[in-house]
């Protein structure tokens, strides 16, 4: 329809010409009034006006339809003389004037009041039922569609039927558009849904253009049903003819984009065969979709790609700049994939160098992937010829490229180098600069020899660095290695020129960097206490923290594991990790990272508050807590309740009295701390009950007294969910592991909201020989559960027998409480707890993998002979995994175990791997486990897996009953 | 400017064109009426939603009919078609004894409108062929018409479904436009 009025506004440029002999090129509609056309469209209420002279109508409508397509809206005022002056063109018979009416409709039927477009809704059905003309019909549908919604729809259903199966392609067309157009509301997409036989006919129409609709609406009715689109796919491939260009097309992107979604939703050897067949159809876009779709195909074998390869390899030396842009965009991204497919259109790619901008960025793109090191610095060469000219988007496409360039060949620094280095300078965005960084510090990483130039350009990079981030980060890099380049000194300059320049956050990364050079290279020491002394007064507090902490550790040089540290003296750096120096260990640690993520080190160290250990802090202290969600541990200090605060102290005394003298001087101090944690424990339960704290979890724990002897705190798991989601009562557990005792923390919702639970408690009851090893020691009923306010309840096992043996084991699992009815809106408690009501759960289980958290080694090998070899245990199993890289991930999930040495990332098509991990058990020892996975030609996946551990023989073998597959 | 227009227009061209609008209350036979008009058959009819516009020829001259929908959400559009309107066929469902009144407080409403000052006025006393239907006269006692002072009218017993009545009333159109025009 556009093009009718763009036929009509031509013809008005024409006579324009033709009258005054303009100039070229004006456009009709320049300084076009608003007013004066709104005042025009008077004419439309004249009868004569509309009769005698429709040219001049459509000239005024045309003119309107240019001022909205400006943005120009019709107000409320405007309605009446406008709107209802269009309506009255329906009395003309002129075609074009028509077309021009039913433009207009469709522009303001969406926005106009729906009480006042149901005027034409009459004239519309008449126009479709009882007129010939077919443009007048496949109009009147477009318009009407835009205009109906569910309720009216039903009534006009059988015109949409009518129209989609009409002989009259433009009829039929615009019953199917109209079909994908009422797709957008899902009360009239129920009704379109009626038509699938209709449009299945429209699917097998001789017309290309509405074989093509029909399919899209097809499609889009089945969209979410992948076994209906495979069913569709397989029957429109089987008979396929290419006469639709269009529809093939579609065909090609829907069995694509179905192959990514299930691979097994379709034969593949039916898709690839008809995407391979389309590779050789005659049409250009449905041949580069189809490139493009066996390209984007998961898990492709290189033989079925070169069809596609060729496709694309010919597309670009085509005549069109768009078929030339998709070849070579598809073909940059399947060379990184495939480089030796892809190599053999280097020489046409290297002729598209002076293409346009785009196109060669591409072009380039594609040879950084697939070119060998001979070429490297040709290329490079030609990239900085017009690297300035691009958008920031190909800037750093570009440099994505040239990392990936750079990890391959590695040999060739020396040009990538001063290549990255020149396009530093350049203008550019942080994701720009940021890429070029990581090329720089990935080859100092792999390549020695080119520290030196690496590092001393860095240091003119921060010179003039805009972005902080990229600051500090470079400065951290600086930290680790500058100390022990060839020249430190050469780098401190440039270090401490930021303390006087940049930003506070900027100037804080530098103190740390200026205390690792102190730290770790004792001639420049002096030097560095005596610039850290210069900015001690610096304005930000975190600088000036940072300065002081750094002058105490590096004047404090003689002083060593005596020094009085506390975990307070633990400063963390946001930016880059690892943090500065605490204590007198600060000169490894200055140079180490920190032992867990930050956020479970803060929640960590919070449990350690409430549960200190004796002895001076370290981090093996600290318990090692997963997958706690939320803001962390809230240990409320506020609604506290005194009396609570001083029974519950009451109780740990007690409790550490029962302990007995035996070991007096650790129980008082347990005492001592179990009575500090029973307080805050018991205020952060009381927050809990009171639903204001989601996470008391950690915090209530402490709460259960018969914990205050138990030792420290070793372990917290990730919660286990024990119900299905939808459960009346859901349940999940999470596992507190302790020296001598498990602590079962649940954590049960009430999802009923005409009851609540009173006295909520979870029984367990071991299993098999868990009853021998466990015993329940206490439990901690939750007092009350409202409904959907998650509350927690605890059950401590101690182990019986011998503390450090590490046992797994299953609980038959029951939720019990007294249920209460409520009124469900006000909340108003509507009885007693008469009877008590069970409701049964997963069962809750403790694994070996609880008592060993991960911990890396480097150097696994040497760690492995470093353990005693009567210590191993051996298992072989096959497992039921689809490949090995899935097993490996499972696995290391498993066994609660950190992989060394980069094992444990196991690429998704390796047939065989070794994973190597190590971790600390429950007592200090170390474990170490090599896994040994490998996909056997006919018994399928099996594997081998052997630990040892450097304490008693037992533990190996226990840590491997952690995989039960 | 539009009858000042079109009067010129007509002069040197010769040919006049009538432009009518037929009213009414919904379910009073107003589309029955064009139909009837157009095709001489009966044609069964939807509620309009909306109108119908259709050319006629009838004595050499051209009319060109609006038919407007009668339903209470369509009626409060009827006053944006009144201008440059040369008659007005108002159409009453003669069964309908209970909506009389709102026949004639409708008929009032619009006979006191501006733009259609100049128009003249034939009533029609549709749905004759149906039992217990008025009679004209008492159609037009029940609608006040004795009251119009202001311009031409007439009462008109029709029945659309047999095509009774129907040319007549417009003869008498024919005729008033005739004698305006001279």
């Amino acid at each position: 329809m556009s093009a009718a009025a763009g036929g009509i506004s031509g013809a008005i440029i024409h006579e324009i010409r033709g009258h005054d002999g303009e100039i070229e090129d004006v456009n009709p509609f320049q300084g076009l009034d608003t007013a004066t056309v709104l005042q025009k469209c008077r004419a439309f209420h004249d009868p004569v006006m509309v009769n005698k002279h429709p040219r001049k109508c459509c000239e005024i409508l045309t003119q309107l339809l240019y001022l909205m397509a400006q943005g120009f809206k019709l107000s409320s005022s405007d309605t009446a003389g406008v709107f209802f002056g269009v309506t009255k063109l329906f009395s003309s018979d002129n075609l074009n004037l028509r077309r021009l009416v039913y433009l207009f409709l469709k522009e303001v039927a969406e926005t106009s009041n729906p009480a006042d477009i149901i005027i034409v809704v009459q004239s519309l059905i008449k126009d479709f039922n009882e007129t010939s003309h077919e443009i007048l019909q496949a109009n009147a549908l477009r318009v009407l569609t835009r205009i109906v919604d569910a309720s009216t729809l039903s009534g006009l259903e059988r015109y949409y039927r009518e129209a989609i199966v009409d002989s009259s392609p433009i009829v039929a067309t615009a019953g199917l558009s109209s079909g994908l157009f009422l797709l957008r509301d899902p009360g009239t997409t129920d009704i379109v849904r009626r038509w699938v036989g209709e449009i299945q006919t429209g699917v097998t129409s001789a017309d290309a253009l509405v074989r093509f609709h029909a399919l899209c609406l097809l499609h889009s009715l089945k969209a979410r049903d992948n076994l209906g689109v495979s069913r569709l796919l397989t029957a429109q491939i089987s008979k396929t003819d290419f006469s639709s260009a269009l529809a093939v097309t579609v065909l090609v992107r829907y069995t694509s984009g179905l192959l990514r979604r299930d691979i097994g939703a379709i034969d593949p050897r039916v898709a690839y065969d008809f995407l391979d067949s389309c590779t050789r159809c005659a049409s250009d876009i449905v041949k580069i979709e189809a490139a493009r779709a066996i390209c984007n195909l998961p898990s492709v074998a290189a033989s079925d790609i070169r069809p596609a390869i060729a496709v694309l390899h010919r597309g670009l030396t085509a005549k069109s700049a768009t078929r030339r842009f998709a070849s070579v965009r598809t073909l940059a991204q399947v060379a990184q994939l495939y480089p030796t497919e892809v190599e053999v259109a280097n020489t046409e790619l290297e002729g598209m160098l002076g293409d346009s901008r785009i196109i060669a960025t591409y072009a380039i793109v594609t040879l950084l992937k697939t070119g060998s090191a001979s070429s490297v610095s040709k290329l490079l060469k030609h990239i900085h010829t017009f690297l300035a000219d691009l958008s920031d988007e190909f800037k750093v496409v570009i440099a994505r490229a040239v990392h990936d360039l750079a990890l391959r060949f590695t040999s060739s620094y020396d040009a990538i180098l001063p290549f990255v280095s020149s396009a530093l300078r350049e203008e550019g965005s942080f994701e720009f600069k940021r890429a070029l960084v990581d090329v720089k510090v990935d080859l100092m990483e792999r390549v020695p020899e080119c520290a030196p130039s690496v590092l001393s350009h860095l240091c003119e990079f921060i010179e003039d660095c805009e972005f902080t981030p990229l600051c500090t980060r470079v400065l951290h890099l600086l930290g680790d290695v500058g100390p022990t380049s060839e020249h430190p000194e050469a780098l401190i300059r440039f270090v401490y020129n930021r303390l006087l320049l940049e930003a506070a956050p900027v100037r804080a990364a530098a103190i740390s960097t200026l205390a690792k050079f102190g730290a770790a290279v004792p001639a420049l020491r002096s030097s560095v206490l005596t610039l850290l002394h210069r900015v001690r007064h610096d304005d930000d507090d975190e600088v000036r923290d940072r300065c002081a902490l750094a002058i105490t550790l590096l004047s404090d040089t003689d002083t060593d594991g005596e020094s009085p540290a506390t975990p307070a003296d633990l400063n963390v750096d946001n930016e880059d990790g690892p943090a500065a120096p605490a204590s007198a260990a600060a000169r490894t640690l200055a140079v180490g990272s920190l032992p867990m993520p930050i956020s479970s080190l803060q929640k960590a160290l919070r449990l350690y508050q409430l549960h200190p250990t004796a002895g001076a802090f370290s981090f093996d202290d600290l318990p090692a807590v997963e997958g706690a969600t939320g803001a962390g541990v809230t240990y409320a200090d506020t609604a506290r309740s005194v009396a609570e605060v001083a029974k519950a102290e009451a109780q740990a005394r007690e409790e550490a009295k029962q302990a007995g003298a035996a070991a007096s001087r650790r129980s008082h101090r347990a005492a001592g701390a179990g009575a500090a944690a029973a307080g805050a424990g018991g205020s952060a339960g009381a927050a809990g009950a009171a639903g204001s704290d989601a996470d008391a979890g950690l915090g209530g724990l402490m709460a259960v007294p018969e914990l205050a002897a138990a030792g420290k705190l070793f372990r917290t798991t990730a919660p286990a969910r024990l119900t299905e989601e939808e459960c009346e009562y859901t349940v999940t557990c999470r596992r507190h592991v302790f020296e001598s005792h498990v602590v079962m923390d649940f954590e049960v919702t009430n999802t009923i909201n005409v009851q609540q639970l009173e006295r909520v408690t979870v029984q367990l009851e071991p299993q098999g020989d868990a009853a021998d090893a466990w015993e329940v020691e206490a439990e901690v009923a939750a007092p009350v559960a409202r409904f959907g306010e998650p509350v927690h309840t605890y059950v401590s096992l101690r182990r019986a027998g011998d503390p450090s043996a590490i046992k797994a084991a299953t609980f038959l699992t029951t939720l019990r409480f007294f249920p209460v009815p409520v009124d469900a809106s006000t909340g108003e408690v509507q009885g007693e707890a008469s009877y008590d009501e069970e409701f049964e759960v997963d069962a809750a289980t403790i694994s070996p993998a609880d008592f060993v958290v991960p911990r890396a080694v480097s150097g696994f090998r040497t760690a492995w002979e470093a353990a005693p070899e009567a210590s191993t245990a051996q298992v072989q199993l096959s497992l039921p995994f689809a490949t090995v890289a899935e097993a490996a991930s499972r696995l290391i999930g498993k066994l609660g175990l950190a992989p060394c040495d980069n094992s444990g990332a196991v690429k998704s098509t390796a047939e065989r791997a070794q994973v190597l991990l190590s971790g600390v058990a429950l007592g200090g020892s170390q474990v170490l486990v090599r896994l040994q996975i490998l996909q056997h030609p006919t018994r399928g996946l099996v594997m081998r897996a052997m630990a040892r551990s450097d304490a008693d023989d037992a533990l190996a073998g226990l840590i491997l009953g952690a995989i039960d597959v | 400017m539009g009858m000042l227009f079109s009067s010129l227009f007509d002069t040197v061209f010769g040919k006049k064109e009538v432009r009518v609008l037929i009213l009414g209350l919904d379910n009073a036979g107003k589309t029955t009426i064009l139909f009837r008009l157009q095709l001489d058959e009966p044609v069964s009819t939807a509620p309009t939603i909306g109108f119908n516009v259709e050319t006629l020829q009838y004595k050499n001259i051209k009319f060109q009919v609006w038919d407007l929908g009668g339903q209470s959400s369509i009626r409060p559009f009827w006053r944006c078609y009144y201008p440059n309107t040369d008659a007005v066929v108002f159409v009453v469902d003669s069964t309908d004894v209970d909506r009389i009144g709102t026949a004639r407080s409708a008929l009032h409403g619009l006979l006191a409108e501006e733009d259609l000052k100049g128009a003249h006025l034939a009533v029609f006393a549709n749905k004759q062929d149906m039992a217990g239907a008025l009679k004209a006269s008492e159609i037009s006692e029940a609608l006040g018409l004795s009251t119009i002072k202001d311009r031409h009218w007439a009462i008109q017993a029709t029945s659309a479904k047999d095509g009774v009545g129907l040319w007549d009333g417009f003869d008498w159109i024919v005729a008033r436009i005739k004698g305006t025009t001279g």
